[in-house]
């Protein structure tokens, strides 16, 4: 009884694992059920092809798989499937099945999984070979045919050669090229008599800066097509300023375009620098871009423009800072690169002090005397008043001071520019209320400047 | 806040020190005022006015201020603070309205209450009915104190007026500003030396004289005293100052960098 039952039981496990197990073909996500027959269809000779099968488990219970065989000429599993493998409810198994024929012939082969058998069938064929012209290379060893780098806006056609070696006329068809920046004016079909060669184009249009990729389908075989589109480098950027002769203390605007049209939509920054020109001062932080307070502003241009936007808008003010120096403006757009100069300088010379408001007025016993501007120089010091009785008449000899040692002190370290409020007392000794008016001159490496006369009320 | 007891004490009258006259010079940084910059905060105004740079914030959530070189007052959530230099404290707890310097202190005019609140240091705050016709937009007093009244800048019936209360509450306009219906006045500030007001394009200066001056500056919508001569010109796309003068000058205060947005998150208990 033993000896009967044994087999028995393995007969019906089978065929029960034989209902579990579904067989079907994938690509990429899509599952296509395979029955009893399975065809790998028309194969150019020298060609082979791979399709991945997937055995399911569509039962409730677990099953092994416990055997995966091939018979016949052509086919071969790829690799070495995992045998025995045992399936969940739901589970699966791909495998992937290899062919590759040695002459123009029709091939056949049996698969086997468990109990299950599936035919396939395979049919080489001679088939014309492609060929392409440069600056177009392939196909490879994949049917890749590669159409390079071309400048984003713009095309390249590349002249595609099949050529019939056999000694009877093939009709090539059909003849169909996918994928949108691909495409070609060729018809769908066309005779190549024995021996001969046509030709057509495939034109490859770079719509923007990234890799694109089609087929094209000549009879049987299908190619991959794959080109890059990048974007060329923006033209030199010309800065233009609100005017030529700058100074310090003093805003201006800073526009930008560029040479010639923007190949396509691009971004980045322009960074301001400052170098000062007197060594003791490392930085001014005044100078900057006002709006950001900072010495960046990012710039954007739409493809086919030459207007660059700095913030969005159409320019960028800028401060010149109270320090004598070179403020420099550079162009980064990163990845899309910058032909030619993307610098511009301008230097603000070294000037005399500029005093932006001076007061006079009295205190209890004495004159006080209020300046207030900056020296870009950094090297005021000597300071002379001059005062005038109430009739306008000179009061003795004007008196100097050399305030070069308080200045020293006072920018020392100094990095927010050169400003600076100047409170200078003089006692006075007798009637104060004689003295109506005075001048100011200040003395910096530059020049001097004084002031106009302001009264003491 | 170290840094703004130190403008304080620059712009206020010096103790009398008897030195030679090199010892008698003090050197600072000029401040040119306070500001509120893009994030409703006060901060100091170093420098000159077309290269300026930005101190600390002194305080947050400000809604208006006005400043003379000596003492700050500000709005911020229905409170009034002053600021000067014994530091930052309030002075009101619920009074709203149009502020403006006094030689001692501040006015304020509550069009909820019709009072026109006067603060000094030494009385603190004292309040008076006051009716005035109209949504008062600015006001400033007249002649500096309060003896002779007070003007005010407001809307009444569809038309920008500015007007003198005197003391006893008596009226009269002394002008009417022209507003094109395309081009509506959006502030107005009124200061010593005349009057701002700020179309949709521009900022006009109006001197007490009727002299006019134009700034180019697209959408200001308030005005602040920065100090004695500098005006603060407040718009979306920046903030400008107005340094008075024989020569003004209009310039684009720095900008700040707009502060991050935190997400609440909001936990049922």
């Amino acid at each position: 009884m033993k000896r009967v039952a044994l087999p028995l039981l393995l007969l019906l496990a089978a065929m029960t694992a034989h209902a579990q197990i579904s067989l079907s073909t994938v690509v990429g996500t899509t599952e296509t059920p395979v029955t009893t027959v399975y065809g790998f269809g028309q194969i150019a000779l020298g060609d082979t092809k791979d399709v991945v099968f997937r055995a399911k488990n569509a039962g409730t219970s677990t099953v092994t798989v416990s055997k995966l065989a091939m018979s016949g000429s052509g086919f071969t599993f790829a690799g070495n499937p995992p045998i025995p493998y045992i399936l969940a409810p739901g589970g699966h198994l791909d495998f992937t099945i290899h062919f590759a024929g040695g002459t123009a012939t029709n091939y056949s082969a049996s698969l086997q999984i468990n109990t299950q058998i599936v035919t396939l069938l395979a049919s080489v064929v001679s088939a014309p070979t492609l060929s392409v012209a440069s600056p177009c290379t392939g196909p490879d060893s994949q049917n890749a045919i590669s159409f390079g780098r071309v400048q984003q806006a713009s095309s390249l056609i590349c002249t595609i050669t099949v050529t019939n070696a056999q000694t009877q006329q093939v009709t090539l068809s059909p003849i169909t090229v996918t994928g949108s920046a691909f495409s070609t004016s060729q018809a769908a079909a066309t005779v190549i008599p024995p021996g001969q060669s046509i030709s057509f184009p495939v034109k490859f249009n770079a719509a923007s800066a990234a890799t694109f990729t089609g087929t094209l389908t000549a009879g049987i075989r299908t190619y991959t097509l794959t080109g890059t589109g990048f974007s060329a480098p923006l033209a030199s950027p010309q800065f233009t300023f609100d005017s030529s002769t700058m100074s310090s203390g003093e805003q201006h605007t800073l526009s930008v375009k560029l040479s010639s049209a923007s190949p396509v939509a691009a971004s980045g920054n322009i960074t301001l620098g400052f170098k000062p020109a007197s060594a003791p001062i490392a930085d001014d932080s005044a100078v900057q871009f006002v709006a950001s307070s900072k010495r960046v502003v990012s710039f954007t241009v739409a493809q086919g423009s030459t207007s660059v936007l700095l913030n969005g808008q159409n320019n960028a003010t800028f401060s010149t800072g109270t320090t004598a120096g070179v403020i420099t403006f550079t162009m980064d757009a990163g990845a899309f690169g910058i032909s030619g100069d993307a610098t511009a300088s301008i230097t603000i010379a070294p000037a005399p002090a500029l005093l932006t408001a001076a007061g006079a007025s009295r205190v209890a016993t004495g004159l006080k005397i209020t300046l207030s501007g900056f020296d870009n120089t950094y090297s005021v010091g000597t300071f002379s008043f001059s005062f005038y009785d109430r009739n306008g008449a000179a009061m003795g000899s004007p008196i100097a001071a050399n305030l070069s040692t308080n200045f020293q002190t006072f920018y020392q370290g100094q990095t927010a520019g050169s400003s600076f409020l100047l409170l200078a007392n003089f006692p006075v000794n007798g009637d104060a209320t004689q003295v109506g008016g005075v001048e100011v001159t200040v003395t910096n490496s530059a020049g001097s400047t004084r002031t106009q006369r302001m009264s003491f009320p | 806040m170290r840094r703004l007891f130190r403008i304080f004490t620059v712009l206020s009258p010096l103790p009398f020190v008897v030195l030679p006259v090199t010892a008698l010079a003090q050197i600072h940084q000029p401040v040119l005022g306070m500001m509120r910059d893009g994030n409703s905060a006060l901060r100091p105004v170093y420098g000159v006015a077309a290269s300026a740079t930005l101190g600390d914030p002194v305080t947050e959530n400000v809604d208006t201020f006005a400043c003379s070189n000596a003492r700050c007052f500000l709005q911020s959530a229905g409170t009034v603070l002053t600021l000067d230099a014994d530091g930052l404290r309030s002075i009101a707890d619920a009074a709203n309205g149009p502020l403006a310097l006094t030689n001692e202190g501040a006015l304020l005019y509550s069009s909820q209450t019709g009072e026109l609140l006067r603060w000094a240091p030494a009385t603190g705050w004292t309040a008076s009915a006051f009716a005035i016709d109209g949504l008062v937009l600015s006001l400033r007093s007249a002649g500096g104190g309060i003896g002779d009244g007070i003007d005010v800048a407001l809307r009444r019936d569809g038309g920008l007026w500015l007007e003198h209360y005197s003391a006893d509450g008596s009226a009269s306009v002394f002008a009417a500003v022209a507003e094109d219906s395309e081009q509506p006045i959006h502030a107005v500030h009124l200061m010593e030396s005349g009057y701002l007001i700020a179309t949709e394009h521009t900022v006009t200066l109006v001197r007490t004289d009727g002299s006019t001056q134009e700034f180019p500056a697209e959408g200001v919508r308030a005005f602040f005293a920065m100090a004695d001569s500098s005006i603060e010109a407040v718009s979306s796309q920046g903030n400008w100052i107005l340094h008075l003068g024989d020569s003004p000058s209009w310039n684009l205060l720095p900008g700040v960098e707009p502060l991050a947005t935190t997400a609440v998150a909001v936990v049922a208990q």
